[in-house]
């Protein structure tokens, strides 16, 4: 292989795949898609740096499953070349669901190996508000995860909240990894300094987001906010009880260290006057902080409050007492559960949430409803609200009525109400939290920056308003509240966007999706089944008491701890094999890594093919009676040669089940062979390669050792002087044909039948080894058909003859080599692809080729054009010319088949046409009549 | 007993090199086929089979390789198709079903090439001669070798179209 890798006329195309071959002999036209290596081989020196720090371990099935290996890997110690790959099925569903593009496999990965510094910049590396996401994210993720089809998904959102926990805890002691949670990203390619100013309108994650990705690619940002505190929406109007302050301002925190300008309690409202002061880009990204409310009747009065301005008091530690207060809020989203929550902290009698939504539809997360419940709120849901009631200067209660209700048509909702349900929920603190939307005064007055239905800014896909320089992200951009992750995914977008706008072709491009990994229910059963994922029910949030909770602002549900972490990461199922965690890109020192790299596709003109797709081993367990699979101690002969190899997985020891060396081994023959249940083939190799074992065995292991042979085939040079001297070296030799293998008393008993010398017919052993004939590969049957082949019976390709061309095939040009052909050793191998080599050059060399003279020819006259011959024709050789058919002779292999199928005789096959057949048969039936003449018969 | 006379289409690569190892292996083989060795199995038109019926033939007998095996990649799979339709519309003009048949022998299949061979003069044995033609003729008898024939155009018996 190391010859022929460095021979420099052989291009050695591995890791590939041929797409589709067409043309004929000296003209053959091969597709061949190069599967992305996902490492530059010209650049990797297989120094397996990649392979120390990668966190997915799966089996390993060079060592055919003895051992395990990662998912950057080398395929064999002796590979050719000797560049690592790495095992990507594609992005897994997690990815691909969420905004931001966070690779939560990858993090999940390293929890599992406790790496949780590393887990926490892989994180970094999309996400800038893990702690945040962590909490209060809708985690499509989860809803995507393939081991939701299984069981339960996995607690994504737990655990990205255990690892920003955690990095919060350790701050101190928190390696600095900043530079490593760059690698691979845009951010780590893009360094220059460009000089350019870009003001961001909004604190908020979009416009925090965003302006990170910019400074991180070389831009200076300042973010302006009209609040006193930075962090938007995350900070004012996500409650402590679900997202404790510290965690959100040590994460703003980092961002400003990056070199983040913030100015706070700023109100913006002329724009071009950013631009004029020499910003040159401006991102808007304010956010929807207006609580909507709708004019029912008392809804001015001044105890109709708005939830974001009391969830924005508190969070700016105002010191509300509702104490003695009955409040009602409305509406049954995740505002109203926040802001339900907070009233009931803030000490209120009662709280009741009204909703318009059915129990079941309510926007807020199910859970929450149920735990609003167990701290005491009475939800109201299916209700339409009629007027706010006011007796005196104060409100008594809210009018409502049930309705019927059928969901939003263009925005507006469908009920209907039930008559006679009016009543009045009492309360005497109305509180709006129906919905909010952005506020829109500081645009500029001319409509410069337009907005558009139903209530965002209007942005073309490039997120740039109707102003150039300009730009929008986040919830004002959409109109509508959305999620955190949204709005980080758009902020990430937007920085994309506005550094193409200011470095024109050279800025940073959209990244590449991969296809999307789709797990079938029988891969996750395995999976499980092997131990790559754990068999345990999904992880359960801890919360801390209701009576803990009143009058607090404690946060409600605890973390994960370490260990619980590490179990709920470990029912990963790992759908993309590689996670990227992108460790190993930071690890190679050589920079050959590319997770992006995609599949190639390479069109090579040749002459010539020579097929040598080898063999499969026979599966033993498809022969359940030898215990393969089912009985410890038993061994496939390639797993007992990868075991006594130095180089394998135990270094060379072979050692049984329970840790002792074997005393006593048999080896069992022809299995798979010479089996009418089986293959009725001799695989040839086995015998010969079980006396080796043999020999192993003897003379390694001082094992006695038993063959139970069918009959011994040393059918090469040397090979019975070989069986010979393996007999006199004193390994027992009985014949028979193996019923089963059984476990008695601790030991494995072989018995067999038909044994001729009278010797015994079972044998008690510690060590079975059972010779694995070969079979045809899995996709033969589709190679075939790609290459124009055909298969003998036993399912290997088809020589054209047996004896005069072994190596040749029915289509010109395309040669066999090796055990793809039929079972064969490595003398005969080698012997065949040298024929093989020889015949490929013969024909280049010729510079000509001749063609068999037995083809089909159309007479033109008679041709009808009906085509019939060439929907027959196997070789795509007769192609419909002006209404004729036309046989390509390069492509005829002479079979008639068109002949026999052409309605009207204007095909015809030379040496085999209707006259000369025709002739033939007549002379065959004259000649039996002038045989009963004479009276023979 | 009455001997009948069977003509056999053999593929070159399956049937034919078969009945060489049938051969080789001093298999009894009945006397009575006569082989006509094409390169294919799709080779054999129907027109081909009807001349020979038409022309005294008490039995015919197509042989290819196995399905899957064909040398030809598919040309097997057009006898499979064609030779059975030709039998059902034989049997509906009033032949005697027994008197065609398609069947498969691999170039190692001596002994099979032997059965089949056996089988198919046996079954024919107790129909007697032939008396199905396509023009409706008496059986003819005593044709010289080598007169020149008029081909038979298919199923009319008229002349081919332009």
């Amino acid at each position: 292989m190391v010859s022929v890798g460095r021979q420099k006329n052989i291009k050695l195309l591995s890791y590939s795949e041929i797409e589709s071959v067409s043309g004929f002999v000296g003209n053959f036209e091969v597709r061949v898609r190069r599967k992305p290596r996902y490492i530059d081989e010209s650049k990797c020196t297989g120094c397996g740096n990649c392979a120390s720090v990668c966190p997915i371990e799966v089996t390993n099935a060079f060592d055919l499953g003895l051992s395990t290996r990662r998912a950057v890997y080398r395929h064999s110690p002796q590979a050719v070349p000797g560049a690592f790959t790495i095992e990507k099925r594609g992005i897994a569903p997690c990815r691909n669901a969420c905004p931001t593009d966070q690779r939560a496999q990858g993090y999940i990965a390293l929890v599992r190996q406790g790496r949780f510094a590393d887990a926490y910049w892989a994180i970094r590396r999309e996400h800038p508000f893990p702690s945040v996401c962590g909490r209060v994210c809708n985690h499509r993720c989860e809803d995507a995860c393939s081991r939701g089809s299984y069981d339960q998904p996995v607690n994504i959102m737990a655990l990205k909240r255990f690892v920003a926990d955690w990095a919060f805890d350790h701050r101190d002691q928190l390696p600095a990894q900043r530079a490593k949670s760059l690698t691979g990203t845009p951010f780590a390619v893009h360094p220059t300094a460009s000089g350019k100013k870009i003001a961001i309108i909004g604190a908020g994650p979009a416009g925090l987001t965003t302006a990170l990705d910019l400074v991180r690619l070389g831009h200076q940002t300042t973010v302006f906010d009209s609040l006193p505190v930075a962090g938007g929406m995350m900070r004012v109007g996500i409650p402590s009880h679900r997202m404790p302050l510290e965690l959100i301002e040590w994460e703003i925190q980092q961002i400003l260290d990056e070199g983040v300008q913030l100015r706070l309690n700023t109100w913006v409202d002329d724009i071009p006057a950013l631009l004029d002061q020499g910003y040159h880009a401006v991102l808007i990204a304010t956010g929807a902080h207006q609580a909507k409310k709708i004019p029912i009747r008392n809804s001015n009065h001044p105890d109709n409050w708005l939830s974001l301005n009391l969830l924005r008091r508190v969070a700016q530690g105002e010191a509300i007492d509702l104490r003695e207060r009955s409040v009602i809020v409305m509406g049954g989203g995740n505002v109203a559960l926040d802001t339900a929550r907070t009233v009931v902290r803030l000490g209120a009698r009662q709280v009741s949430m009204v909703c318009l939504e059915p129990r079941g539809e309510m926007p807020g997360f199910a859970w929450e409803v149920e735990v609003a419940e167990q701290e005491g709120i009475r939800v109201l849901p299916g209700r339409t609200f009629k007027e706010v009631v006011v007796k005196g200067s104060r409100i008594t209660g809210l009018r409502c009525a049930e309705v019927v209700f059928r969901g939003f048509k263009r925005g507006r909702p469908d009920i209907s109400e039930i008559p006679e349900t009016e009543h009045v929920v009492p309360g005497d603190l109305v509180i709006w939290a129906i919905g909010q939307g952005p506020d829109f005064s500081f645009l500029p007055g001319d409509g410069s920056i337009n907005t558009c239905y139903p209530v965002g800014i209007q942005t073309n896909s490039e997120m740039m308003t109707t102003t150039p320089g300009v730009f929008c992200a986040g919830d004002v951009r959409r109109g509508q509240t959305f999620f955190v992750v949204d709005a980080i995914g758009e902020g990430h977008h937007a920085a994309r966007c506005i550094d193409r706008y200011l470095r024109g072709e050279q800025g940073v491009p959209e990244p590449h999706r991969p296809p999307v990994v789709e797990l079938r229910r029988e891969e996750i059963e395995h999976k499980v089944e092997l131990g790559e994922a754990a068999r345990r029910p999904r992880a359960v949030i801890h919360s801390i008491g209701v009576e803990a909770r009143r009058l607090n602002f404690r946060e409600v549900d605890l973390t994960l701890t370490e260990a619980e972490a590490v179990a709920e990461a470990e029912r990963c199922l790992r759908c993309g094999i590689c996670s990227e965690c992108l460790e190993c890109v930071s690890a190679c020192e050589r920079g050959a890594i590319n997770h992006d790299m995609q599949a190639e596709i390479l069109d090579l003109k040749v002459g010539t093919l020579v097929l040598a797709t080898g063999f499969r081993d026979f599966d033993p367990r498809v022969a359940p009676e030898l215990g393969y699979g089912r009985l410890p101690n038993v061994l496939s002969a390639m797993e007992f040669e990868r075991l006594i190899n130095t180089g394998g997985p135990t270094l060379g020891k072979v050692l049984l089940a329970n840790g002792q060396p074997p005393k006593r081994v048999a080896i069992v023959h022809c299995v798979g062979s010479r089996d009418d249940r089986y293959h009725e083939y001799c695989s040839r190799a086995c015998c010969m390669y079980s006396l080796k074992i043999a020999q192993l065995a003897h003379e390694y292991l001082q094992a006695e050792v038993f063959e139970i042979y069918r009959d011994m085939r040393s059918f090469g040079k040397g090979y019975e002087e070989f069986y010979n001297r393996t007999r006199s070296n004193g390994v027992h030799f009985f014949h028979g044909h193996v019923r089963e293998v059984t476990e008695v008393d601790g030991h494995l008993r072989v018995q067999w039948e038909e044994s001729f010398h009278n010797e015994p017919d079972q044998v008690d052993v510690d060590l079975v080894i059972l010779a694995t004939g070969m079979e045809p590969q899995g996709d033969t049957a589709r190679m075939a058909k790609l290459f124009g082949l055909s298969r003998s019976r036993d399912g290997f390709f088809l020589e054209r003859h047996p004896k005069l061309a072994p190596v040749e095939t029915s289509s010109q040009g395309i040669f066999l080599a090796g055990a793809c052909q039929s079972p064969k050793d490595i003398p005969d191998t080698v012997a065949q692809a040298a024929g093989a080599a020889a015949g490929a050059l013969a024909l280049i060399d010729q510079h000509t080729i001749s063609l068999d003279p037995s083809i089909a020819e159309v007479e033109a006259a008679r041709c009808l054009g009906c085509g019939q011959c060439a929907a027959a024709c196997p070789y795509g050789a007769i192609e419909l010319a002006r209404g004729k058919a036309a046989v390509n002779a390069y492509l005829c292999k002479g079979c008639g088949t068109c002949a026999g199928a052409c309605p009207n005789k204007a095909m015809s096959l030379i040496h085999f046409d209707d006259r000369e057949l025709i002739a033939e048969l007549d002379g065959a039936l004259a000649w039996i009549d002038a045989a009963e003449e004479v009276g023979h018969v | 007993m009455y001997e009948p006379k069977v003509i056999g289409f053999l593929c070159t690569w399956c049937s034919y090199t078969g009945a060489d190892s049938a051969g080789t292996s001093r298999l009894k083989t009945p006397w009575n086929l006569r082989a006509v060795r094409v390169p294919c199995s799709g080779r054999v038109a129907p027109e081909l089979i009807l001349r020979a019926f038409d022309q005294g033939a008490d039995g015919v007998l197509v042989l290819g390789c196995h399905i899957g095996e064909c040398h030809y990649d598919s040309g097997n799979h057009r006898a499979a198709k064609r030779i059975p339709l030709l039998l059902s519309i034989l049997e509906f003009a009033g032949m005697q079903p027994e008197r065609l048949r398609l069947d498969w022998v691999s170039a190692s299949e001596g002994d099979r090439y032997a059965r089949i061979v056996s089988e198919f003069v046996d079954a024919l044995r107790p129909l007697g001669p032939n008396t199905w033609r396509i023009s409706g003729a008496a059986p003819r008898t005593g044709a010289a070798i080598g007169v020149p024939l008029p081909l038979v155009s298919g199923l009319s018996g008229g002349a081919p179209c332009p």
